[in-house]
């Protein structure tokens, strides 16, 4: 469902991204590790359609439309969804009010039939036991005073009441303590299906016993360095990147 | 700016009315409109005021017209409706009037009133230094007269409707509430009009002690049209009065709201919204005066604008001498929307005691780049998304409006009317 081929991004003049390929296919989980800086969030945010990037070369489909043409409102209801790293504190606009106008828009754009306040809150109500998210959060404005860990699982929660094809996860995990780890990755298998493919940015090997990938990337400097399956994690998790050398170059 | 380009001129009508001190109030509001003259941007009040469509335009009075009324009337209120300032019966619903209140025609009450009227008109609403105060108050009077008794406390919402009708046309609406001690009321003023019409209107409130009053002004008039208001309050001791000022429409809307404390414990909570686009400008021009110590008031002032749009906040809180523990509390912003609009946020404080407490605070901003960014991505479309960040920051002042219609009709026209005017 999505193609990445040779996507270089710059920002400011200053190349982050430096030739990035990836294929994701259906009922995938792929899993993407680096350190910091490397440029994790910005593949993310490229993807999404944060548009203050500049793509310099590459292109990326999704299913069969090209992404990069796409606005970021048509790329959500085509599917694609992302769980930010940093997720925005929205005063005034109620979490619930803008879920369902996010939920109406996709169905819109789907020639689904819109949902009323009512219906929508069985919708809200089914999801909401997914990720054990207190109802009082969903009264209040868009994250606004959510803690850390109360953002990451409302961003989860979003993405089960919108149900995407493919969902990227920025660090999902970090600021999450134990249990609601336990929660958050439960929602995600509980998500899993033939249809749907996961993009899993995180630093840590804990998250992926609880969501098992298919594939693990190693980003590093604007580069996947590295592929493999999930022991590569595991490899990771006891050398570190400094001493993870690259592969030797594959033909591209 | 000289008097050979001015193409308005007011007329005036004999002072029918028998009372000899309306009379001569009058003929002293008009002596003192011809002295004064319009006001030129030359003059501080008026600096940021383009008069100039107002005063090239050969405005008439009253003819009379129709308009449809229905988009801005509400059910199940006392409503009074005046079109080109002559009072409608036909569109005016005064059924089950309430005991311990009387709403009638100005006009009416001037004449038949038991003085109530008389004593109280022109006391709030001073035409010395405002020549469209003084220009109102020289016409005819007409327009709405609110008097509630002592302890009265009116459920049901009292509509007051000013229409213009027809091209070129000027009107002097004006309104008089008198809130006896202890009574409440929650009260709405709309000015709407269908072209290219003058409204000059003066509202004036008295408060007594212990009474409430919710002021609801809506100003909706046709986006050619030029609205020149004014508001004036008086407020005795633990009196309360709150205002929600909505500045919609109008190609030049400038709304002066006065208002004195002059009770102990009297309080003021005035809110402002005005919404810009095109080359339309809109200002709000305040002025709160503690005459006495330990009042409150509070300022809310919040602007939108697009395209070359030009909004304007003045607000002056004056502390009297003596007027001791006083607390006063105003803040403006001002959310720009296109790059070449402008927003002019002035406060100005005169402060004559010590042991005051005044804070004010504005900012102008844009809309937040990056939580425009987290809605799209969630799926909703950039205009929607805008909608959805201008009401937030509308929030606090919409939210204030006691009427949930008037609230959920004002939330619609932000999300969907802004962002699709091309003014
Ligand atoms: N808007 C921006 N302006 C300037 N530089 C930026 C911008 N966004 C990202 N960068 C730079 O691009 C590089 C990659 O950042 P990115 O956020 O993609 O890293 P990351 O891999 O997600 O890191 P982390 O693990 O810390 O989240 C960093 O050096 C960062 O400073
Ligand atoms: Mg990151």
């Amino acid at each position: 469902m999505l193609e990445i081929n040779n996507l270089h991004v710059s920002i400011e003049g200053k190349e982050i991204l430096k030739g990035i390929d990836l294929s994701v296919k259906a009922g995938e989980v792929h899993a993407i590790m680096g350190p910091n800086g490397s440029g994790k969030s910005t593949l993310a945010s490229v993807l999404a359609g944060r548009e203050e990037y500049d793509v310099t070369a590459g292109e990326i489909r999704f299913f069969e439309n090209d992404l990069l043409d796409m606005d970021a409102e048509i790329r959500a209801r085509e599917g694609l969804f992302l769980a930010f790293q940093y997720p925005m504190e929205i005063p005034g606009v109620g979490n619930t009010y803008f879920l369902r106008a996010a939920l109406n828009a996709i169905r819109e754009h789907k020639g689904e039939s819109q949902l009323d306040a009512f219906d929508f809150l069985q919708v809200v109500r089914e999801k909401m036991k997914l990720v054990q998210l207190d109802e009082s959060l969903l009264k209040r404005a868009v994250n606004e005073g959510f803690s850390g860990g109360e953002k990451k699982r409302n961003e989860i929660f979003h993405m089960a009441v919108l149900e995407p094809r493919l969902a990227i996860l920025d660090e999902t995990d970090s600021g999450l303590d134990i249990d609601a780890l336990r929660i958050v990755s439960e929602g995600v298998n509980s998500l899993r299906s033939p249809d749907r493919a996961f993009v899993v940015i995180t630093h840590y090997q804990r998250l992926l016993d609880h969501i098992v990938p298919d594939f693990v990337h190693v980003l590093k400097d604007g580069q996947i360095i590295r592929s493999g399956g999930r022991e590569l994690a595991l490899e990771l998790e006891s050398q570190g990147y400094e001493r993870l050398e690259p592969e030797t170059s594959q033909a591209s | 700016m000289g008097s050979e380009m001015t193409a308005f001129q007011p007329t005036f009508s004999k002072p029918a009315h028998a009372n000899p001190s309306i009379q001569a109030l009058r003929a002293a509001a008009r002596t003192r409109f011809e002295a004064l003259g319009f006001p030129t941007r030359r003059q501080e009040a008026w600096r940021f005021v383009n008069l100039g469509a107002v005063i090239t335009t050969e405005f008439a009075p009253e003819r009379p017209g129709t308009i449809d009324v229905t988009p801005w009337s509400l059910p199940e209120s006392l409503t009074l409706v005046f079109v080109n300032g002559r009072f409608d019966p036909e569109r005016s619903n005064l059924t089950q009037i309430p005991p311990g209140m009387v709403i009638k025609t100005l006009a009416d009450a001037l004449e038949d009133d038991k003085g109530v009227a008389q004593s109280h008109l022109g006391t709030s609403a001073a035409f010395d230094d405002h020549p469209f105060v003084a220009l109102n108050t020289a016409q005819d009077l007409e327009g709405a007269f609110i008097h509630l008794l002592p302890g009265t406390d009116v459920e049901k919402t009292i509509h007051i409707l000013y229409a213009g009708a027809g091209k070129n046309t000027v009107s002097y609406p004006r309104t008089l509430i008198v809130a006896e001690s202890g009574a409440r009321a929650n009260i709405v003023e709309s000015y709407v009009s269908e072209d290219q019409s003058l409204s000059c209107p003066v509202t004036e409130v008295a408060v007594a002690q212990d009474a409430s009053i919710h002021h609801t002004r809506l100003q909706e008039e046709h986006l050619s049209a030029n609205h020149l208001g004014s508001v004036a309050v008086n407020l005795g001791s633990n009196a309360a009065y709150q205002l929600s000022s909505i500045n919609l429409g109008a190609a030049v809307a400038r709304i002066d709201i006065n208002v004195s404390l002059n009770g102990a414990g009297a309080d003021a909570s005035l809110d402002g919204l005005t919404l810009v686009g095109g080359t339309r400008q809109g200002d709000h021009h305040v002025r709160i005066d503690h005459k006495v110590g330990e009042c409150t008031s509070t300022q809310r002032f919040r602007s939108v604008l697009d395209d070359e749009s030009r909004a304007v906040f003045t607000g002056r809180i004056v502390v009297a001498e003596g007027a001791q523990g006083t607390d006063a509390n105003q803040s403006s912003k001002s959310l720009v929307r296109s790059s070449d609009a402008v927003a002019f946020n002035n406060p100005q404080l005169e402060i004559y005691t010590d042991d005051v407490r005044c804070t004010h605070g504005s900012t102008v901003g844009r809309l937040d780049e990056e939580a425009l960014f987290y809605l799209r991505a969630r799926g909703i479309g950039r205009a929607e998304a805008e909608g959805l960040l201008t009401l937030a920051f509308a929030a606090e002042v919409l939210d204030a409006i006691p009427s949930k219609e008037i609230r959920t009709r004002l939330e619609n026209l932000i999300t969907t009317r802004l962002g699709t005017e091309t003014g």
